[in-house]
């Protein structure tokens, strides 16, 4: 097929458009079908979440931190909460470890929940969205039951949790979990394995392994990349040391290594590795145990800086923080994994369709919450 | 050729059984049906046992009632909240733990605390609130909490408090008093004792 | 405090020293009780601090008669190879277990050596991070490096003080350099020599001011719009 390249001109997929996952601008040079160029505009939610910490104490850091990615917010209180209790020296009760991981494996189970969902949206599937909802509703039940809140927890602080389970916890999340497994299976019926999805994400938007490593990318792009590169495992925090799972990587099934069929694939894998987890758990953790007994008085870390990264549902979220012995935080940085998602954009979809790009955009899973914090 | 072919029969069989996923799930819609027909539905509260006995404490995070008579103007919520949403100001007593009937302050709170401060300004704004919840913690009288659940019959409205005009939305709980009434309460009389 | 109100919190006191904490949590009155807890934490204190002297006398006696060499941690291992291999570049004194300390002029060939060498291998740079750190000592740049196939990580700190930081760009070595620096220009005003297409990433392009500096003024109107500094009508 020869293709003709006609005249280019900038198009502009303005910040507010249906398929960019938040206010994202890309300046797209094309000529009407192949793209040359894009150059992504970012900063249209940016509320200076750093600067902001400086002025807040270390309590209040949280519900701030919830906002940044607010699909998976409790991974994000996660990594700041590991963060600090690095830098304080902190060790918590055992239970409190293990509501920890049960809560941020069932975040993570509603994130990629959600960025499935969008992404069959993305490329023209209806049903599979609003099914993947459906099933996201059940586990934002549980967190209200939880802590009260659906979307924004405020639930994880610096030496233990908000509020303890409720008598009956236990038993909703096995239904749930016993409920959720063969639903997986459904997916793959009416999404994974069809043909005109493969058609429309096999062999597109292809991110090498070194590409990817030199732009920082982490989490299910890398992994769909075949690199099995899991921080969970490779510097593991809390207690995932105890738990047995795999990390699924992208082999090319239905196209070349890498490309957005893998990182989609890699992440209805997750979702299963998520289960295994929050099973282990649940049949492991402590039936008593005070959450609020490691709770420090008033936060007052030592003088210093700790660098310290977690795995969020999205990549390798890090938060580097510098302390100079006052209740506020001298320096608060967020190293979010969609930022760096976003950056390879350009590289992977340069001489692809217009439509590409929105199907390769939809599989880098981007929050511009945490992109602009 | 073959491609062709297969690609044809994979096409047919993968719409096929997606199909049968949605026939399946049409066909036993009266079983699985989740869409809520709000407002005339409403999707229950759940039912929470929390371990403890509480009748106040309501996890469920909506909207805030301060019970004024309680407060001690201690200031601890407003240094909690992270985003400025809760104003206060108080004035001291000139004699703790007592009554004063004409600006309506009442000395001592339900636990048995005596107020040394009148709580003149109490302002929360709604429309900055984050509900976090960080304000309810430190409360030492348990007197700022969210409405709702245990304490539902003392407040009708708990998540349903939208309205129509922007200031409305900020809730002013201290009690509307004269400034001469609040400075004639307030200031020690002259030439005695104490 | 009424006399007796002392005498029940002593008591209690005691009790709880010894362990038995049921003195203090039967107290009534919630004011008591909650200053007998105050004071059981304050003699808790007390008793930690005379303990602890005489202790921490006989550790450093111990580790005086023992010298053995902490083991390194990877800063100062690289620390040392930097060294070796480009003199003059890192700062002793300053450097230490927890980052390594190097001067401007050759980062853009250090970061090239720490990339390609093969007992190095740094493939892969997970954070820049610009720190005001006061008006005497200027602003400084921070990048956390990690290896994917040797695992070690480091920290190195470039300071760059005076009106017109500069610093050479690292955007040819790792490809995430190029938003990264961009971001670091954006709210510190760090200009990094070197890069491609040095604008601002976050901010609008004709903001002014580098707001995560220290001495940060927000300005006062946008394109005629008033930025707020506090709602209206709510000191």
């Amino acid at each position: 097929m020869g293709v003709v390249q006609g005249d280019q001109m900038v198009l502009n997929i303005g910040p507010q458009h249906p398929s960019t996952h938040g206010v994202l601008r890309l300046k797209v040079a094309t000529d009407g079908e192949i793209v040359s160029d894009i150059v992504p505009v970012i900063g249209y939610l940016h509320r200076c979440f750093e600067k902001h910490c400086e002025n807040s104490t270390y309590e209040q850091v949280i519900p701030f931190t919830d906002r940044c990615d607010y699909i998976a917010s409790m991974n994000n209180n996660f990594g700041y909460v590991v963060a600090m209790e690095d830098l304080m020296e902190i060790k918590v009760p055992e239970r409190v470890e293990y509501i920890r991981v049960i809560m941020a494996e069932l975040n993570r189970i509603a994130s990629h929940l959600l960025a499935l969902g969008v992404y069959g949206l993305d490329v023209g599937a209806f049903t599979p969205f609003l099914y993947m909802f459906r099933d996201r509703e059940r586990i934002l039940d549980i967190f209200e039951l939880t802590c009260g809140a659906r979307l924004l927890y405020n639930y994880m602080w610096v030496g233990g949790v908000s509020h303890d389970l409720p008598v009956g916890f236990v038993e909703t999340v096995y239904n749930f979990l016993d409920y959720f497994e063969p639903k997986v299976q459904e997916y793959n019926d009416i999404l994974t394995y069809n043909k005109i999805f493969i058609e429309r994400t096999a062999d597109v938007g292809v991110l090498l392994p070194e590409v990817a490593i030199s732009f920082g990318v982490s989490g299910p792009n890398l992994r769909g990349s075949g690199v099995k590169w899991d921080i969970r495992k490779e510097e593991p925090y809390s207690i995932y040391e105890r738990f047995d799972f795999d990390v699924p990587i992208g082999q090319g099934l239905v196209g070349t290594t890498g490309d957005c069929w893998d990182r989609f694939h890699v992440r209805m894998l997750e979702m299963i590795e998520s289960t295994k987890i929050i099973r282990q758990a649940l049949k492991d953790i402590p039936t008593n145990g005070d959450v609020h007994q490691a709770l420090p008085k008033k936060i007052r870390p030592p003088k210093g800086s700790i660098y310290r990264r977690t795995e969020s549902p999205r990549g390798d979220l890090g938060y580097y923080i510098i302390s100079d012995g006052s209740p506020q935080p001298y320096r608060l940085k967020m190293r979010s994994p969609a930022f760096t998602a976003l950056s390879v954009l350009n590289e992977i979809s340069r001489g692809w369709m217009l439509s590409d790009v929105i199907a390769v955009l939809g599989s880098l899973d981007i929050v511009l919450g945490e992109i602009d914090r | 050729m073959i491609k062709y072919l297969t690609t044809i029969w994979e096409t047919v069989s993968t719409m096929l059984t997606g199909m049968g996923v949605t026939w399946r799930h049409m066909l036993a819609i009266r079983r699985d049906n989740v869409t809520l027909q709000y407002p005339e539905e409403r999707w229950p509260r759940p039912e929470r046992d929390i371990g403890f006995d509480h009748n106040k404490y309501n996890v469920i995070r909506s909207r805030l009632h301060v019970d004024i008579d309680d407060c001690i103007g201690c200031l601890k919520c407003e240094r909690a909240c992270p985003v400025d949403c809760i104003k206060i100001d108080t004035v001291k007593v000139p004699n703790r733990g007592e009554d004063i009937p004409n600006i309506r302050h009442k000395g001592i709170t339900s636990f048995g605390t005596r107020k040394a401060m009148v709580v003149t300004r109490f302002d929360i704004d709604m429309t900055e609130c984050c509900y976090c919840n960080l304000c309810v913690y430190p409360c030492p009288e348990e007197c700022i909490y969210m409405t709702g659940g245990p304490n539902a019959e003392k407040h009708d409205i708990d998540y349903e408090f939208s309205e129509y005009d922007r200031n409305d939305l900020i809730y002013r709980f201290a009690k509307k008093v004269s400034g001469e009434d609040l400075e004639n309460a307030t200031t020690k009389p002259q030439g005695v004792e104490g | 405090m009424t006399d007796n109100q002392e005498q029940l919190i002593k008591e209690a006191v005691e009790k709880a020293l010894q362990g038995d904490m049921d003195a203090v949590n039967n107290i009534e009155d919630r004011v008591t009780r909650s200053k007998a807890k105050a004071a059981l934490v304050k003699a808790k204190r007390e008793a930690a601090k005379t303990s602890a002297e005489p202790s921490s006398k006989e550790k450093s006696e111990e580790s005086g008669s023992e010298s053995k060499p902490a083991p390194q941690s990877p800063n100062q291992q690289f620390a040392g190879i930097i060294a070796s291999r480009f003199p003059k570049t890192v700062d002793e004194e300053l450097s230490s277990e927890t980052h390594i300390q190097l001067q401007s002029e050759k980062w853009l060939d250090i970061a090239q050596y720490l990339r390609d060498d093969p007992a190095c291998l740094f493939d892969s740079l997970q954070c820049i991070t610009g720190v005001d750190l006061g008006e005497d000592v200027g602003l400084e740049v921070r990048y956390n490096l990690h290896s994917m196939t040797h695992r070690h990580v480091i920290e190195i700190r470039i300071a760059c003080a005076g009106k017109n930081p500069k610093i050479p760009s690292v955007e040819a070595v790792w490809r995430i350099g190029d938003w990264f620096e961009r971001e670091t220009y954006d709210m510190f005003g760090i200009e990094f020599q070197g890069h491609r297409d040095l604008r601002r990433i976050l901010l609008p392009d004709d903001w002014e001011g580098w707001p995560l500096r220290k001495d940060y003024e927000v300005q006062e109107t946008y394109h005629g719009i008033v930025v707020p500094k506090v709602k209206e009508g709510w000191e």
